[in-house]
């Protein structure tokens, strides 16, 4: 077989039919009387702009009469440490790629949904990707990675879930919340490869956790917060595991270590794929997902990398699963669609959150 | 003695209009690339001496096959169509996979993977940034590779 960068020219080469310049010189094909100006252009894009910030209005305005419905009743500070976390939303990332469907944009923003699937409410409406959000634990705040300073690298933001007070935090990605909220797990990336690091939630003490050649990518904590889950591969040189490297040149499996960066501690031992683990808020099992029966599923273990259970068993691709706070429920990404699905913490009763019009992707949920 | 317009013309054209073709075709489709690209770099050449000076003309050109594809688009576009038996092969998976990406997902695939152009070149000729071209191209592969299987290398 072929290489895909190769069947792809093949396909658009038999496709696209060349004219010749001179052709067009000597004007034997249409000519377009009136093409896109700069100022129509502009024009184009500043009626979206008005048109999303009128949206946003109206979106964020409801958003915030929601919250201050829904946290009216936690907004006293409490020790929510053990007492089980507040949030009571899904959180994610959504697209509508689908230029005719209304709504639609190239960019991913953050949604966040009832785990009913009622009071969807667009977060933030950006021309940026918001993308991997992460709720604090008392809900106050919400952490996410963004494109939004247009550079090359993405870096970790904080604001409130009305989309307020947004603060840059540092440079990374998939950011993820201690159980007491005082510090943020996050996946820095170099041209040597990607490490786990934490930064308190005030910017300070910035330090790396994963001290080690390799490529070590999106933790998630302990429900004690002593130690962070993440998917490894020690022996990844540069390059191996990003995606223009080619199929095999990674094995990423799931590992342990203590936060000040002792005992690390492989879990799971697969010559294929293991990745986005989540910690259960009881601490007994892991959730994550591995292609290592040639489909994408999720499945769950022993904190200790024993009783390993697929839980999807699907055709489809299923990925990114988060538990929710009661450790009843998953919610993961789901099929070729990619939008947004719940099930009971054994598999059972897959049902479909995001209700989304055609072309839309939800991924990456965290509740 | 300098080129004389005719022939910067046809130079610009000769190197551009392949990637231009194979992004139009990407989101439109081939049949609408074809008009479009066409009419685009007619009005290139009618405004020769105004977008020959530009920094980026290739980008230009596209953006205007762009917006005249959206406004003739035909309904129901057949955008990714099967191919012809005289068509070179390709994986059976290939056509129903590149249905499943987003127009701008299968445009910055078809030209990084397939027509070997930099991440900044397709970002330049899209007129996006490159981070947005990363992500659109990350995205692209994560649902190729899932949909045409593992054994497929770029």
């Amino acid at each position: 077989m072929s290489d895909l960068g190769t069947q792809l020219r093949d396909y658009y080469d038999a496709a696209v039919t060349l004219i010749e310049p001179e052709d067009v010189i000597e004007k034997r094909v249409p000519y377009v009387a009136h093409p896109p100006t700069v100022r129509h252009l502009a024009t184009q894009q500043r009626g979206w702009v008005v048109a999303l910030s009128a949206a946003a209005v109206v979106l964020l305005v409801t958003v915030g009469v929601t919250w201050v419905t829904l946290r009216g009743r936690s907004s006293t500070p409490v020790d929510l440490v053990g007492a089980g976390p507040v949030p009571e939303r899904v959180i994610f990332h959504a697209a509508i790629f689908d230029e005719d469907t209304p709504g639609y944009s190239e960019n991913y923003d953050l949604y966040a949904i009832d785990p009913d699937g009622s009071n969807l409410t667009q977060l933030t409406v950006t021309n940026a990707n918001e993308e991997a959000a992460s709720w604090a634990p008392d809900g106050s705040r919400i952490a996410f990675h963004s494109d939004a300073d247009g550079s090359d690298s993405s870096s970790i933001y904080l604001m409130n879930p009305d989309g307020s007070d947004v603060i840059r935090l540092t440079e990374g990605v998939f950011p993820t919340w201690s159980p007491d909220g005082e510090q943020i797990a996050f996946e820095k990336i170099t041209d040597d490869g990607r490490s786990v690091w934490v930064i308190n939630t005030d910017g300070t003490r910035e330090r790396e956790v994963t001290n080690h050649a390799g490529y070590h990518s999106v933790p998630a904590w302990s429900p004690d917060g002593s130690r962070l889950v993440y998917a490894s591969d020690p022996n990844a040189s540069p390059g191996d595991c990003e995606f223009s490297a080619p199929e095999g040149s990674c094995n990423y499996d799931i590992y342990t270590i203590d936060l000040d960066g002792s005992n690390p501690t492989r879990l799971t031992d697969h010559p294929t794929q293991d990745g986005f683990p989540d910690w259960s808020p009881d601490g007994t099992r892991i959730a994550f997902h591995s292609d290592r029966d040639g489909n994408w599923e999720i499945y769950t273990m022993n904190s200790d990398g024993t009783d390993l259970t697929n839980l999807t068993n699907a055709p489809a691709l299923d990925g990114n699963p988060s538990w929710s706070p009661d450790g009843t429920q998953i919610v993961f990404t789901h099929g070729s669609t990619q939008l947004t699905y719940i099930m009971d913490a054994d598999g059972s009763n897959p049902r479909l959150l995001t209700n989304l019009p055609p072309g839309a992707e939800a991924l990456w949920p965290d509740w | 003695m300098a080129a004389s317009a005719e022939e910067t013309f046809t130079v610009f054209m000769r190197e551009s209009q392949p990637r231009v073709a194979v992004a139009l075709s990407a989101a439109f489709g081939a049949d609408a690339a074809r008009d479009a690209t066409a009419e685009a770099f007619a009005y290139a050449w009618e405004h020769w001496d105004r977008v020959g000076g530009m920094t980026n003309p290739a980008g230009y050109v596209y953006r205007v096959g762009h917006h005249r594809a959206s406004k003739q688009r035909r309904t129901p576009a057949v955008v990714v169509p099967e191919p012809s038996n005289h068509d070179p092969w390709v994986e059976p998976g290939l056509v129903p996979a590149l249905r499943r990406l987003s127009p701008r997902q299968r445009t910055v695939a078809v030209l990084i993977d397939g027509y070997g152009l930099h991440p900044q070149e397709t970002a330049e000729l899209l007129g996006m940034s490159r981070s947005s071209v990363r992500r659109h191209h990350e995205r692209a592969l994560h649902k190729l590779r899932s949909a045409l299987g593992v054994a497929i290398d770029v």
